[in-house]
């Protein structure tokens, strides 16, 4: 569908139903050949149709096991749904669901993702060149936006899996002016515990649920309005300990058309994370430990057109911090364990942000830009330390309330690209991004019992200057898109630990920080296919990641947890019938980098080892392929759709090493 | 075996509960790994307790990963403890080379600071190099009495419960413990200790608390209608505390989900010459321990 701009013109777009006679209609949001065309670059678009496609781990679809696939992209561990982002760390992803901050992704420790992919419509993920608009992180973006709900009639999905089991119902309040979806999701894992043979085991309780939420109101052609909310729970109890962790977030935005060229969106923000332990062995040593974090923001994003040669957006937002890294006690009356309670800390992180999308010529685009973050701690009545080679310096008492600390930073975003014709183009990009909270987490793939933590009078705010250039070509009408990227990251302020740092239930947490610097550097290839009956695409990845940190590795530079030089991700979609579609994949990675022992002393009739550099060596590589097959039930056009799916995960057996840890034996 | 008081130990027993939960869905796989050889570390460890009788000190050179041959004493030292008014000097033993011993009659006093003197030739230039080392010998616990209990909640473990008080004289109080039978360590390695801490305790007193467990499953803890079982309590110093700490987290392993990166232990023992730069390991401590026995006659499950 073609449309001539030469007047303001109003175009709603709904599909229509039963297209049986034909034999495909594609419609698609942009231009066929807007990878070549658009300014942005490292930057990956999933549907949810996509991702469904590509086999899934006991058969969970999942949106961040599918990012995993995309080049530039690594898992952490396997099976495990902590991602890496181009050589940065976990930690270092901003992950949104409808602009709500999600701070802990993950479900049953990391193996499942939080997000239901039957409440998803999208992914973005940007990898580097993060627009102005955006912020808070070093490495990435994962944009994820729920369904809207149907507007015109109740529809109801629901799927039936090997450990869990969803529903998803959506439909109008009013036709044509107001819809909802409502979606849920629950494992039942737990029902086999007790066929262990393991008392422990037996007794277990283990599983969690998500319930997303959406409802949208068109008041006019001009405001639109909507509330969304996601709440979701892992529970784990064995007979002596509990934990159960989860996310809340909830999105109300106003959509303001002010005229044809000027829109805007005014969004409220709640993203809320907690977790809570137990153990209770004996009535004395029964104690109980809990961890709170929540954020309230606000949004104002305007969107300018002011001629059609220039797109300017501009805004400001502001996240209010609260952290309340811990507080705990004995449990019984009898126990002998007195209270702790870890300082609650409080921030205000603010940005305010303009950007200007330029054509210059035909050919010539640029984008420019700037992001004026400033992030304040506010005091809450207790002593402040202030700290010297990691020891407390100094205290100072500020009343409560009180900025005592603020930090801010200019980060500039510039873009220019090029097309050599309509089937090519180069891209070159800058961005400065940076970061003022972290996890306390020193383990490569992160748990949900990690704390995030802020940067402060001791904490310098993370930074990260990436270039990049790209080169993007079509071929045959558009069908198959090629990419070559490289780029290099600066990484300034770098948040490390000390040997054998001690992360949970620390009162004195910024003393066991140490800081340093990073760089990483790549090359991402990627073909990819997204129309026909074989779709997919086939991506390798050349990826390095070293830091360095005076207090580690006697200050030499060592390899970053995540740097593994290869990754070939292969993933392929083939319509065999109007009934079956099979699917597989196939990931190639380097190994991880992994601290050996190298030497060992006797004490106390143990062999205590000495260990090499850090990282200096590597587990094996890593490959694996998955399939799987759909069968539509259903015959086309039927209202009631069902469908039958059979996933083979690491499909030739290979030994994957899952959880690696050293045996003492 | 494990005691647990601190919150730091909670979190730990409470992770790896979750995660051996996880395990279960899960088989495991032993994988050879091919590694270099590090350079030889100097490796001293000893210490000095308020018992009477023969101290020690061992100076050994560390081997790679994979020997299989016993650590190599390093012999020709100098060594000597001291605090404020008393040097002991240990003399090497003719039958163990780099087993350095005191006079038998050497005992150390709560409170008072001892101090590790080696003079060694390690590297073979025939000029010794001198290291040092300090520490506190903390106040001990009062220990009345220990109980034995079948655990509610594990099957085949036996608690060791103790009555006492932590001193009145001291506000953070770090201990380690260690179990016999008949007057035979039971828990005769550094990763079978106990350990506790007392950051987060806010009473004094210690009553039916649950501070070591035996695992009666397992061959060397199967106990007979009898038995003395004996408890050793040490106070020890935060310093020493962390050293065991991190010597256990090393030699129980790491998993990716909840662990760092694996690192070497911290050593208190040091050069007197900054500019020696040959690797040292090892720790020397002081510290004051109590013992208290008790009768086993459970019937055994």
């Amino acid at each position: 569908m073609r449309i001539a701009l030469k007047e303001d013109i109003r175009l709603n777009v709904s599909p229509e139903l039963n297209t049986s006679l034909l034999d495909e209609v594609i419609i698609t949001a942009e231009a066929r050949n807007s990878n070549i065309t658009k300014m942005e670059m490292g930057t990956e678009r999933l549907s949810m149709k996509e991702i469904k496609t590509i086999p899934a781990l006991m058969g969970e679809v999942d949106v961040i096991k599918a990012v995993q696939l995309l080049p530039g992209v690594q898992s952490t561990s396997e099976g495990l749904s902590g991602f890496s982002v181009r050589g940065g760390s976990h930690d270092q992803n901003l992950i949104l669901l409808d602009e709500a901050t999600v701070y802990s992704a993950s479900h049953l420790m990391g193996f499942f993702s939080v997000f239901n992919n039957d409440a998803i419509k999208d992914v973005v993920l940007y990898k580097g060149d993060v627009p102005a608009t955006f912020g808070g992180r070093l490495s990435s973006l994962m944009d994820i936006r729920s369904k809207d709900g149907n507007n015109q009639y109740f529809t109801g999905t629901g799927g039936i899996g090997l450990i869990a089991s969803r529903m998803t119902l959506e439909g109008p309040i009013a036709k044509d002016k107001a819809s909802f979806i409502v979606s849920g999701r629950r494992t039942y894992a737990d029902l086999f515990l007790p066929l262990a043979n393991d008392k422990n085991v037996k007794e277990s309780t283990m599983y969690f649920y998500d319930t997303n939420m959406k409802v949208n109101y068109k008041i006019n052609d001009n405001n639109r309005i909507f509330i969304a909310g996601y709440l979701g729970r892992d529970k784990f109890e064995t007979q002596f300990a509990g934990m159960n962790f989860g996310n809340k977030t909830i999105t109300a935005r106003w959509n303001h058309i002010f005229s044809p060229r000027l829109f805007s969106n005014f969004t409220l923000l709640g993203s809320f994370y907690d977790y809570y332990l137990s153990y209770d062995v004996t009535q004395q040593l029964s104690q109980e430990w809990k961890s709170e974090m929540y954020d309230y923001g606000l949004k104002a994003d305007f969107s300018w057109h002011p001629n059609p040669a220039n797109h300017i957006k501009f805004g400001y937002n502001a996240i209010y911090h609260t952290f309340k890294p811990g507080k705990g006690g004995g449990i019984d009356e009898e126990s002998i364990i007195g209270t702790i309670k870890l300082p609650e800390e409080y921030a205000l992180e603010h940005a305010l942000y303009i950007s200007n999308d330029m054509s210059i010529t035909d050919k010539l685009k640029v984008k420019y830009g700037v992001r004026f973050s400033l992030f304040q701690n506010i005091a809450n009545g207790q002593e402040i330390d202030y700290l010297h080679e990691y020891k407390v310096d100094y205290s100072k008492n500020y009343d409560k309330g009180t900025f005592y600390h603020n930090q801010h930073q200019f980060e500039p975003r510039l873009g220019v690209a090029y097309l050599l014709d309509e089937k090519q183009s180069i891209k070159a990009s800058y961005s400065r991004t940076a970061q003022y909270i972290q996890l306390a987490s020193n383990s490569a793939a992160g748990s949900p019992l990690d704390v995030w933590f802020q940067s402060s009078q001791n904490v310098k705010p993370q930074l990260c200057d990436q270039f990049s250039v790209g080169y993007f070509r079509n071929f045959e009408d558009n069908t198959y898109e090629a990419s070559a990227e490289i780029y290099y990251k600066d990484m300034k302020n770098v948040v490390d630990f000390k040997d054998h740092a001690q992360l949970i239930v620390n009162e004195h947490l910024e003393q066991e920080l140490r800081f340093g610097k990073g760089y990483a550097y790549g090359l991402e290839l990627m073909v990819r296919k997204n129309t026909g009956r074989i779709n997919g695409w086939v991506s390798y990845t050349y990826s390095r990641s070293k830091r360095r940190v005076d207090e580690i590795n006697d200050g030499n530079w060592f390899r970053s947890s995540y740097d593994k030089p290869h990754n070939i991700s292969i993933v392929g979609n083939y319509e065999l019938s109007k009934k079956w579609t099979i699917s597989a994949n196939w990931v190639y990675a380097s190994g991880t980098p992994v601290t050996y022992p190298t030497g060992r002393y006797q004490i106390e009739n143990n062999y205590i080892p000495i260990y090499s550099g850090r990282n200096e060596f590597r587990f094996p590589a890593y490959h694996r392929l998955d399939l799987s097959a759909t069968l539509q039930l259903s015959k086309p056009g039927k209202r009631l759709k069902h469908d039958l799916n059979f996933s083979l995960y690491n499909a030739y057996g290979r030994k994957i090493h899952g959880l690696l840890y050293s045996d003492r034996k | 075996m494990k005691s647990i008081i601190s919150f730091r130990q909670f979190t730990k027993i409470t992770i790896a509960g979750v995660f051996i939960t996880i395990l279960f869905f899960a088989c495991t796989e032993r994988i050879d790994i091919y590694t270099n050889q590090s350079d030889p570390h100097l490796v001293i460890y000893g210490y000095i307790t308020t018992d009477t009788t023969q101290h020690y000190v061992r100076i050994t050179r560390s081997a790679s990963y994979f020997a299989t041959t016993a650590p190599e004493g390093i012999s020709g030292a100098n060594v000597k403890i001291q605090n404020k008014e008393t040097i002991f000097t240990l003399t090497e033993d003719p039958e163990n080379p780099g087993l350095y011993l005191t006079e038998p009659d050497v005992y150390g006093v709560e409170g008072e600071t001892y101090t590790l003197h080696v003079s060694v030739d390690f590297d073979g230039n025939n000029e010794p190099e001198e290291y040092t080392a300090s520490s506190f010998l903390p106040f001990s616990i009062r220990l009345d009495s220990i109980q034995l209990e079948m655990s509610e909640y594990f099957d085949d473990r036996l608690d060791i419960l103790v009555f006492g008080a932590l001193p009145e004289n001291s506000d953070e109080n770090y201990l380690s413990f260690q179990a016999y039978r008949n007057e035979y360590a039971l828990s005769d390695s550094l990763i079978n200790w106990g350990l506790a801490d007392d950051e987060y305790i806010d009473k004094k007193e210690l009553k039916a608390v649950s501070c070591f467990s035996l695992d009666l499953e397992e061959e060397q803890y199967q106990l007979q209608k009898g038995d003395i079982v004996s408890l050793q309590v040490n106070s020890i110093t935060e310093e020493y505390y962390d050293f065991i700490w991190d010597a256990q987290t090393e030699l129980w392993g790491s998993n990716p989900i909840f662990s760092g990166p694996p690192a070497n232990i911290q050593t208190n023992i040091q050069p007197v010459r900054k500019e020696n730069k040959i690797p040292l390991a090892g720790f020397f401590t002081a510290y004051s321990f109590k013992r208290k026995g008790t009768v086993y006659n459970l019937s055994n499950p």
